[in-house]
């Protein structure tokens, strides 16, 4: 079935279908898909449900909510193609992600302990920290055009996390928090109004 | 061979009407490779596509460039209400089908013991009770010389840690290949999976150590090389083809050797 691509939707209309698919592609009660909710750690929701959703959006809606985005991002930073190009720019040398994968255990300064010893890199005091900051920077950015709420969060605290441990469970559970009811409200919405199918002042 | 055969240079048959060929997941990986060798016989292709549009708007576009036609169709394959409408819409288009690849798969890898029964039903939904439901309103509008190929893998058979949901899946989809097979062989429709070995495409990125995991099943199959995507699709089209009329029910590995060894 092809979606309605004419139709032309109010806010208040995109927020109680994003529930009703939200509750429908989650299996929780409509009740629970409050706007401030998480849909990871508040309504439980998991890779499946994100195909349904993003399936339901695009035929409710005919615009693409791009779940398989984040994901993708997700691994870029898991197999620390995102980190080499951090270093890449940072040391002007070239840096397999491959080579960065094997150094143990997995933290910003390790892999400068590595690059320092194989490639010739000098180390400078704070230089982990400043590592660790271009590389949440960069994924932030990565980030933006995902249905992810970014707004205010504590760059710090994230590379804090990444500094200690490149695969942070942490920083995966701070940047996907953002991910709430109302983010994937506010993405369709003005994903609908680039379209112009947001009905003007609604 | 008639000039402009369908059938592709291998043919003998008189039809001249393009081939209508229907690949579910066909936007990527093995389904798009499917599609577009089916396009290079000229066919019309319904590229069915789950959430990625963006894909399988390319192979689309593809499919166009080897010489066949096109149309995108979005559906869950999960739910028969939608393989219903999907194959309503092809009959509504086309009137006909003449092939149905049976390829769309999804899956949750975690362990058997840790599978929640929603995620099995998903799976199982999705990679074998859609080959069912296909079948059963594919054939209505297919006829003598009509193919359904499905897809599977080599966790059917073996174990392959946190591939249960799927495996199973698969296993059911080769039994279910058998049963199709002799109830739609007095219709001259033949029925068979192909079972491929890994190959190289995005789904393995987005599994743990799945690199690794691609780098030792190349060393130890027997050729030194994993199975290609264009590899497979010219198995499904071979079963597609007139010449294989006799092969009927089969589950057919293509996996450069790699399960011959123990």
């Amino acid at each position: 079935m092809e979606p309605d691509t004419r139709k032309i939707w109010t806010r208040p209309e995109v927020r109680v279908d994003v529930g009703r698919l939200i509750a429908e592609s989650l299996g929780v009660d409509e009740a629970t898909v409050t706007a401030e909710a998480a849909l990871i750690a508040d309504l439980g929701a998991e890779s499946i449900d994100f195909l349904d959703l993003s399936f339901k959006c695009q035929q409710t809606f005919g615009v693409d909510l791009p779940m398989r985005l984040i994901q993708e991002r997700r691994l870029e930073w898991r197999d620390l193609s995102v980190l080499a190009q951090v270093l890449e720019a940072r040391y002007r040398l070239p840096v397999a992600a491959e080579d960065l994968r094997m150094v143990s255990p997995a933290t910003v300064g390790a892999v400068l302990e590595h690059l320092a010893a194989k490639r010739g890199v000098v180390r400078a005091a704070g230089d982990a920290g400043e590592v660790a900051a271009a590389l949440v920077s960069r994924m932030l950015d990565d980030l933006a055009p995902t249905p992810l709420d970014l707004s205010g969060l504590d760059v710090d605290q994230l590379a804090g996390y990444l500094e200690k441990n490149l695969h942070s469970p942490e920083a995966v559970e701070v940047v996907m928090s953002r991910l709430t009811v109302h983010a994937v409200t506010e993405y369709l919405a003005s994903r609908l109004a680039d379209a112009g199918r947001l009905a003007v002042g609604a | 061979m008639p000039a402009g055969s369908p059938w592709g240079p291998e043919a003998t048959v008189g039809d001249a009407a393009p081939r209508t060929v229907l690949v579910t997941g066909g936007g990527r990986g093995i389904g798009r490779a499917i599609a577009l060798r089916f396009a290079e016989t000229g066919a019309v292709v319904f590229v069915n596509f789950f959430v990625n549009r963006e894909a399988a708007e390319k192979t689309a576009h593809d499919v166009g460039l080897r010489g066949g036609v096109a149309h995108l169709m979005q559906a869950d394959l999960k739910e028969p209400s939608e393989i219903k409408r999907l194959v309503a819409e092809i009959k509504g288009r086309a009137g006909r089908l003449d092939v149905v690849v049976s390829n769309a798969a999804s899956g949750v890898l975690r362990d058997t013991l840790d599978l929640s029964s929603k995620q099995w039903d998903w799976v199982v939904a999705t990679n074998a009770r859609a080959l069912l439901i296909l079948a059963q309103e594919a054939s209505q509008i297919m006829t003598t010389g009509g193919r359904i190929i499905a897809l599977s893998s080599l966790g059917s058979q073996r174990v392959i840690p946190g591939y249960a949901s799927i495996g199973v899946s698969k296993a059911a989809l080769e039994g279910l290949t058998r049963y199709l097979a002799v109830e739609l062989a007095p219709r001259g429709i033949t029925v068979n999976t192909v079972s491929a070995g890994a190959v190289e495409t995005d789904v393995w990125q987005a599994m743990p150590e799945g690199t690794a995991a691609l780098a030792a099943i190349r060393a130890r199959t027997p050729g030194g090389a994993l199975v290609t995507a264009d590899e497979v699709a010219g198995v499904v089209h071979f079963l597609a083809s007139p010449a294989a009329q006799a092969i009927q029910g089969q589950v057919l590995t293509v996996d450069g050797g790699y399960s011959l060894l123990a």
